[in-house]
């Protein structure tokens, strides 16, 4: 879970990201027991707090449970995660079609870019 | 938490205390030893020589080393860096002054019995036993002859000494407090402020010693002559007691000031 | 939510220059909060008047709802931004002396922490580097089971790896009843631990957010806003 944050923007939702990433790429396995939210705190290096909230924004979500006096587990159902992934796959994506459009490359030069592209 | 307090400035105090006493006890001893050898020799003689010049030197520095270190304690343990951890324990302003009292009092004391202690390892008991009768002898004698209760007068005289030792303590602690109210050099400021009451103290007795002898010109006194000659043990009780009293306020000035200025003033660096 | 610290209209003159203009402020428990603002600001001024190492001009400041003294510094745990340790005390001997005054310190966290470290509790003060005493001194520090940690500049002058044993052990000593305030002017190293930060400019608190509103409305780091603000 060691990944660089971006400070201009919120840590909760990136956090959260993060998560639900590992979980989805098989990562973090079904009913596995994650890091406590202090010492996952302290290896991203973030307000416990803030690892706190991202916990329970993904336990609302279903990709997390808890279990009082034990700790944090992933969910059995990992559909949700992997729904979480396809949308963010969709998304960055869609961002980065419309950067490269703003940058003016037309949308043939696109397509020849992605038939290019040495995909290893 | 006074006790732990106190516990830990003796303690700092023995730190230094215990080796310089130690070596001033030391020297002694071996002044004692080369008192065994005792003949008409050139090299006895100027054995005995050092050793007492060194007991001697020993002792004169052993003194003002306990004194700068009474003076260091404070001005280190309460304005400097370690200031910081001095006044955020949960301890009150009053207690830290107590205990900075208490602990230069009793270094004091300590340093007295360790120089009584090597007096006698360095001096012939026997010889010191009998002077010490002899001078006990004669002050009952005068004291017989004036009529005044020796021992009472004694006891007198050593709560005054001891009294005044202290004020002297309580002096340096309130230059060096009223010192630290200054921005900068505030040692030197702390100096100027002790110069500036030997100044005052020595004004004010020149003006008396002025007035006095102004007023024994018109004859004042010798109204009370008679008086006084004839309640002189009463007179001269007053007199030590008055004293004795007048130091106790002193300090008690000394004392308020320090605390005012620690308790609302404190600025450390 | 329990108050921890309470200011209200705080003053503090030095002769005729005011370090403090009239600020108010209140922590809750449960908090990290970054007090930031460039040197000379008032935040060491604020920081000493907490624990009662300076007396306010005016204005009210409570601790748990006491007023600073004795009693306080009892619940204050302090990492003053001077060396403050008698250097030719052992390790073991100060933890001793922080035993005997605090009833909150915990001996066996204290060791603990020093172990990880490799800091011989035998080890005289004076022969520790610099960057171990700094270390030393924040240990004992976090080690008190304190209401309210006031550190002072704990990552000014060490180096990248010291940082980040100063900010991880912060976090790992998080306690919900406890408050974590921290005076730094180095904001990006620090940031990401931070739950809420006051700004603080000649004497006067200019803003007091957590750090997520700050980035979710100004879409800047609290470090970015900081030096648009402050303008260095």
């Amino acid at each position: 879970m060691q990944r660089n944050l971006d400070k201009t923007k919120p840590l909760c939702p990136q956090i959260c990201e993060h998560i639900c990433l590992d979980v989805a790429l098989g990562e973090l396995k079904p009913n596995e027991r994650i890091k406590s939210v202090r010492e996952a705190a302290v290896a991203v290096g973030v307000n416990p707090n803030t690892m706190q909230r991202s916990y329970e924004i993904l336990e609302q979500e279903g990709i997390l449970y808890s279990v009082r006096g034990t700790g944090w587990f992933v969910s059995e159902n990992t559909e949700k995660a992997k729904q979480s992934l396809e949308k963010l796959k969709e998304e960055k994506t869609r961002m980065f079609f419309e950067e490269m459009l703003n940058l003016g490359m037309s949308a043939e030069e696109l397509r020849e870019f992605i038939k290019e592209y040495k995909y290893d | 938490m006074f006790g732990k307090l106190l516990k830990h400035e003796l303690r700092s105090y023995l730190r230094v205390l215990l080796p310089v006493e130690l070596i001033l006890i030391g020297i002694a001893l071996i002044g004692r030893l080369v008192q065994l050898f005792e003949s008409d020799s050139l090299i006895y003689s100027f054995m005995l020589t050092s050793a007492l010049l060194a007991f001697f030197a020993a002792w004169i520095i052993s003194t003002i080393l306990i004194a700068i270190l009474c003076v260091v304690r404070f001005y280190k343990n309460l304005f400097t860096g370690e200031g910081y951890l001095t006044f955020t324990l949960p301890v009150t302003t009053g207690q830290h002054l107590w205990v900075k009292i208490i602990g230069a009092t009793a270094a004091g004391v300590i340093s007295m019995v360790a120089t009584l202690i090597s007096l006698f390892i360095i001096c012939d008991t026997e010889l010191l036993i009998e002077i010490f009768k002899v001078v006990i002898y004669l002050s009952k004698l005068a004291m017989d002859y004036i009529g005044i209760n020796y021992i009472f007068f004694i006891i007198e005289i050593v709560i005054s000494l001891f009294i005044s030792g202290i004020s002297q303590n309580l002096l340096i602690y309130a230059c060096i407090a009223i010192g630290q109210t200054a921005r900068k050099h505030r040692i030197l400021w702390a100096i100027g402020v002790y110069f500036i009451h030997y100044l005052i103290t020595q004004t004010i007795s020149v003006a008396f010693q002025f007035i006095s002898s102004v007023l024994s010109i018109t004859g004042i006194f010798e109204r009370f002559a008679d008086f006084i000659t004839k309640y002189y043990m009463e007179f001269t009780h007053c007199m030590l007691t008055f004293s004795s009293l007048i130091q106790l306020a002193i300090c008690g000035v000394y004392f308020i000031i320090t605390y005012f200025i620690i308790h609302k003033k404190l600025n450390l660096e | 939510m329990t108050e921890i610290l309470k200011v209200e209209g705080l003053v503090k003159k030095y002769g005729r220059t005011e370090a403090l203009k009239g600020i108010s402020l209140t922590l809750p428990a449960g908090k990290i909060v970054g007090l930031l603002g460039p040197n000379g600001s008032g935040k060491t001024t604020l920081i000493k008047i907490i624990n009662g190492l300076l007396t306010p001009t005016a204005g009210k400041i409570y601790i748990a709802g006491q007023k600073p003294g004795a009693k306080t510094k009892g619940m204050v745990a302090y990492l003053p931004d001077a060396i403050y340790l008698n250097s030719w005390m052992t390790v073991k001997q100060i933890v001793n002396y922080f035993c005997d005054f605090y009833e909150d310190f915990r001996p066996e966290l204290a060791y603990q922490m020093l172990e990880k470290l490799n800091i011989s509790p035998n080890h005289k003060l004076k022969t520790l580097s610099k960057g171990n005493k700094e270390k030393v001194c924040l240990i004992l520090t976090m080690s008190r089971n304190a209401l309210l940690y006031v550190l002072d500049e704990p990552i000014a002058g060490v180096d990248p790896a010291a940082r980040d044993y100063v900010i991880s052990t912060i976090i790992n000593n998080y306690n919900p009843e406890a408050t974590v305030l921290i005076s730094t002017h180095l904001i990006s190293d620090i940031e990401q631990a931070l739950d809420e930060v006051v700004f603080i400019q000649d004497g006067e608190i200019t803003l007091h957010k957590t750090v997520e509103e700050i980035r979710e409305e100004n879409g800047k780091s609290v470090d970015g806003l900081f030096r648009e603000m402050f303008r260095w």
